[in-house]
Parts: C-alpha cells; sequence; structure tokens
C-alpha cells in the first residue's frame, strides 16, 4: 500500500473502472447528478491546468454571444 | 485592438493595480461550467489604487454602464472617493469593480480569503472555493445556487482526490 493509502484506505479510485463506479454511487455525486450538475466535465476541468479552463470557457463564451446574436437578428 | 475579456486582467496586473478575482471568473477559474460574460473585481477603493485602474484600461474605453447615458470614466483624486463600486463598459467586455464581496466583507477581509494564481505568467489573487461559495450563497439568485451547486461539487471532487 502506498503511504497515500495507508493514511485512507479508501482513498480516490486507483483505475478508470474504480472512478466510475465511484461516480456512478457516491451519493454526493449522485445527488449533484440530480440538481442538473455534470459531474463529468467538472472533474474534467478538474485535471485541466487553469490555463485551458479560461481558455475553454472563451470559447463557450464566443459561442454563447454567436448564438445570441443570431437569435437577436 | 484586443478582443479577449482576460485581457483586462493582464493590464490591471501590469499596471500593479490592487484587486482579487471574484465572482463567475473566479468560478472559471477553479473548474465551473458556468459561462460569464463579464470579470467581476474586488478592489482597493482607495483613491491612488482607483487611479491606478483608470490609468490601466484608459485605452479600452471604460464607460459607466449602469445608466443609459453611459459617460466615460472620468475620475479625480477627489472624486474617487466617492465610490463604492465601478460597474464599467469596455471595448472588450464588461469590468465589475466592488469594494466588497457579500457574504465575505470588505476588501481587506476578501485579500485575507484569496490565494495567488499565475495565469500565463502573471500573478493575480483569486477568492478562495471556500469564500467564493460563501458569496454565492449570500448573493442567492438562481445562477447563483447553479454556482455553488457546481463549486460545491469541484471542492468535493478535489477533497476526495487529494486524500
Amino acid at each position: 500500500m502506498t503511504s497515500q493509502n495507508r493514511a485512507n484506505p479508501a482513498g480516490p479510485p486507483q483505475t478508470d473502472d474504480a472512478m466510475e463506479v465511484w461516480f456512478n454511487t457516491d451519493p454526493v455525486l449522485c445527488q449533484a447528478r440530480r440538481d442538473g450538475v455534470d459531474v463529468w466535465a467538472l472533474w474534467a476541468n478538474l485535471q485541466r491546468p487553469v490555463e485551458e479552463r479560461i481558455r475553454r470557457h472563451q470559447i463557450a463564451l464566443h459561442r454563447f454571444r454567436l448564438l445570441h446574436n443570431a437569435a437577436n437578428q | 485592438m484586443k478582443t479577449d475579456p482576460t485581457d483586462i486582467l493582464f493590464i490591471l496586473a501590469k499596471e500593479e493595480v490592487d484587486f482579487v478575482i471574484v465572482g463567475g471568473f473566479a468560478a472559471t477559474i477553479y473548474g465551473s461550467q458556468q459561462v460569464t460574460e463579464d470579470i467581476d473585481i474586488c478592489c482597493d477603493f482607495g483613491p491612488a489604487n482607483l487611479m491606478r485602474l483608470q490609468s490601466a484600461i484608459a485605452d479600452l474605453k471604460p464607460v459607466h454602464r449602469m445608466t443609459p447615458k453611459r459617460p466615460p470614466l472620468q475620475l479625480t483624486p477627489e472624486s474617487a472617493k466617492h465610490f463604492n463600486n465601478l460597474y464599467l463598459d469596455t471595448d472588450v467586455g464588461q469590468l465589475d469593480c466592488i469594494s466588497e464581496v457579500k457574504g465575505v466583507g470588505d476588501f481587506v477581509r476578501v485579500k485575507q480569503k484569496s490565494r495567488p494564481i499565475k495565469i500565463q505568467g502573471y500573478s493575480f489573487r483569486v477568492l478562495d472555493l471556500d469564500a467564493l461559495i460563501d458569496s454565492k450563497k449570500a448573493m442567492s439568485r438562481p445562477r447563483d445556487q447553479e454556482a455553488v451547486r457546481q463549486l460545491e461539487t469541484l471542492k468535493y471532487i478535489k477533497q476526495k482526490q487529494e486524500r
């Protein structure tokens, strides 16, 4: 066992399969999904550096503005 | 002409304006999926810092946006003493400058509850995640409630991953 697992045997999921099980069974995450939160998208964002989070946000903002302008024509 | 609203932040940092990133853009930094059109900052509303801010964004033609006449931003050291908030529109987007954050406190408190962050080599301060959640809870608009859900989920996943 790693020192991290010794400190917390429950530890974070170590494999993709385990991660999927955790996301689908953890009660907090299940409630978040019922509330409409895209937990997979948030998890993906947590793996990205801040600059990449901002870059993707700017792309989404640009898309939002294009659609908004199109709707207002 | 710069077209990215985030350029405002780099301009302010270069001119050593004292501010903390708050609001929707802070949420983006933490990984939120919500899209925000404006940049919200909490800053020192002392005249010297406001004059530095005005000087920094002068080329972006800032105007007061919450009035139909949209007058240009024209602070003096004397008139700057009378502002608690500045809601501005610029050539690259909206910049809302507030002197305190509901649910957190004044700028001194906000700065205490902030953490350093580097974006493209520039140093900034951003409201820490717990304080950001508190500020969103204090606002209680529907979009803020959505922000709270996302930020609390991000905090939860992060805590689990860091164990």
